[in-house]
């Protein structure tokens, strides 16, 4: 669904992403991990189209990102910001709502079939009782829902989301982790940027190291994290529990190498 | 309340402002006499102040109170920042400081057209400048933009001021007419007005849409498909536009573009498309009332309508503030 080949981005002289390269299918979560500064928030607005890459190829469904409208591109991709800049007092209805800007001309108004994947989406995430509450009224939790829904009204193959479980209490991590889950068994690709490793390992399909602005290392989390790279990457040693198959229960972090 | 209902009862409000600013000043016209005059003016007094008098200074005053408003819904979407308007961003300013030089340098004189020109020239112009100044310091934050504009504004209204110290014999009406005023009003400006202004805010309005997503953020916007820098850019010359007019035609009147727009948003919430229909109509009824109540205060001497204008509208925005308090978030 999306094919990122050594992608170059730089602030100044200073690279941001240096060289990057991976593919993301159909039906998978696909984790970007790595510490602070690592280049994970830059990656996701790269392959949404919000910065402008300085080298490399972004295919999107076959084609380069350059060739899409901004129209376009947001009827292929979601992106689920990590922060709501909510200066304004939108109802959560609305804020789905605008889901579907990106098929309404000027002249047009919203259509049945508009208000049905307002609805669907709105159940799916759970937040069909809160429709008339302003997005100042609810919830963290809530919040990142109503985003998620927002995304999936816009209707697309594709979501991009920037740590959607960060600021959030375990209970509502897990909550919205598992409708991430549920968005992927609908053949949906999700590419997203994550914190948590404990998280990415229990969630996502495969999982990227980002160390520096290049990929330290790529595939299933079971292959990827382990003692050695967790040194090399967040500079701090642990021990890595797993089950009697080989899959990773817990990571726990111990000393700053 | 439903933004249906408040768009019908602005359009009401409109056409009854009109009417009653019809009715009044220092000679009052009876009702019954104004709606005969309206559909059949004749060569009699009645006729004269309200077809050459009151109505070209009413229709003036409502659609510069229709342009402050929207342009200041548009900046404040634009800016994401409750505290923008025309006059916090420098283009207002601008128009002000265009149309100074318009008149110190004696283009006024030569053609009415220079006015609006110069003026529009102007606030066009320090809005790319307020632009360009906070692009330098970073990605366009609306922070930036607003200490930009403020900054540049308070420089070129220190220009306006030399100019006119400069200008010295016509000062006291350049003053009067930065403290704004309709009391020139002629149906020429009404005419510029209303084929340049109109269209300008109906565009605005079509393209309204566009500025929820942007209040959000540039993230957000750009997910939703916006093109965010075109968008920003001609949201910007359209408000410019409709701004450098305003100024050019009734001097400085503050308020109206920072707090309609509040007042419409806590009555039926952000959606710009509901907001800009009814705000259009609000902002013109309110402008004439103003208009009216300077014009008819004091038979003297009018007030400025500026005056006005925050003096009513002040009180009855803290009110609606403070009862709504969720609106600050």
């Amino acid at each position: 669904m999306i094919s990122v080949k050594d992608l170059k981005f730089s602030y100044g002289d200073f690279n941001v992403i240096d060289g990057v390269s991976f593919v993301l299918n159909r039906g998978e979560i696909l984790g970007i991990l790595g510490p602070n500064g690592s280049g994970k928030t830059t990656l996701i607005k790269l392959v949404g189209g919000i910065l402008k890459k300085k080298e490399g190829k972004i295919e999107i469904l076959g084609k380069e990102i350059e060739k899409y409208s901004r129209k376009e591109l947001a009827r292929k991709i979601a992106m689920v910001p990590s922060d709501l800049g909510a200066g304004f007092d939108f109802t959560v209805y609305d804020m789905v709502a605008m889901g579907r800007y990106p098929y309404i001309g000027f002249f047009d108004t919203l259509t049945l079939r508009d208000f049905d994947l307002i609805e669907k989406a709105m159940l799916a995430t759970g937040i069909n009782n809160l429709s008339r509450h302003s997005v100042r009224e609810i919830s963290g939790g809530e919040r990142q829902r109503m985003l998620i829904a927002r995304a999936l009204a816009q209707n697309t193959e594709i979501l991009l989301m920037d740590e959607p479980t960060s600021n959030l209490d375990l209970k509502f991590q897990v909550e919205i982790m598992e409708l991430i889950e549920n968005i992927r068994k609908t053949g949906r690709g999700i590419l997203l940027t994550m914190h948590d490793v404990n998280m990415a390992v229990r969630y996502c399909t495969r999982v990227a190291l980002l160390s520096k602005g290049k990929i330290f290392s790529i595939g299933p989390p079971d292959k990827v994290i382990n003692e050695n790279s967790i040194v090399e990457v967040y500079g701090v040693s642990g021990k890595i529990i797993r089950n009697g198959d080989g899959k990773i229960v817990y990571i726990l972090p111990e000393k700053i190498q | 309340m439903k933004s249906g209902l408040l768009l019908i009862i602005s359009i009401v409000l409109f056409f009854f402002s009109i009417v009653f600013s019809l009715e009044i000043g220092a000679v009052s016209i009876p009702l019954i006499s104004v709606m005969v005059k309206l559909f059949h003016p004749g060569n009699d007094v009645y006729s004269i102040i309200i077809w050459q008098l009151r109505m070209p200074r009413i229709l003036l005053a409502a659609i510069v109170g229709a342009s402050l408003t929207v342009s200041g819904a548009v900046m404040q979407g634009l800016f994401r920042n409750p505290l923008a308007d025309p006059y916090v961003t420098g283009t207002a300013s601008g128009a002000a400081l265009g149309a100074t030089i318009s008149m110190f340098f004696g283009f006024f004189y030569i053609s009415i057209f220079f006015l609006p020109l110069f003026a529009f020239v102007g606030a066009l112009l320090t809005t790319l400048i307020v632009l360009l100044i906070s692009s330098i310091s970073g990605s366009l934050k609306s922070e930036n933009m607003l200490l930009a504009g403020i900054g540049t504004s308070i420089f070129l209204s220190a220009f306006v001021s030399l100019l006119l110290y400069l200008l010295g014999k016509d000062l006291l009406t350049v003053f009067y007419w930065l403290m704004g005023s309709f009391s020139g009003a002629t149906w020429t400006e009404v005419y510029i007005m209303f084929f340049v202004a109109i269209p300008t805010i109906a565009i605005i309005g079509i393209m309204s849409l566009d500025l929820d997503p942007m209040m959000l953020g540039e993230d957000h916007a750009y997910s939703l498909g916006i093109d965010v820098k075109k968008v920003r850019v001609i949201f910007f010359i359209l408000a410019s536009l409709i701004t450098g007019l305003s100024v050019a035609f009734s001097g400085i009147i503050g308020f109206v573009g920072l707090v309609i727009p509040h007042i419409v948003r806590i009555l039926i919430g952000p959606k710009n498309r509901h907001l800009i229909a009814s705000a259009i109509f609000i902002g013109a009824s309110y402008m004439v009332i103003a208009d009216t109540i300077s014009r008819s205060i004091s038979i003297i001497e009018e007030l400025p309508v500026g005056i006005v204008t925050s003096m009513i509208g002040v009180p009855v925005f803290l009110f609606l503030l403070v009862r709504e308090r969720n609106y600050w978030g």
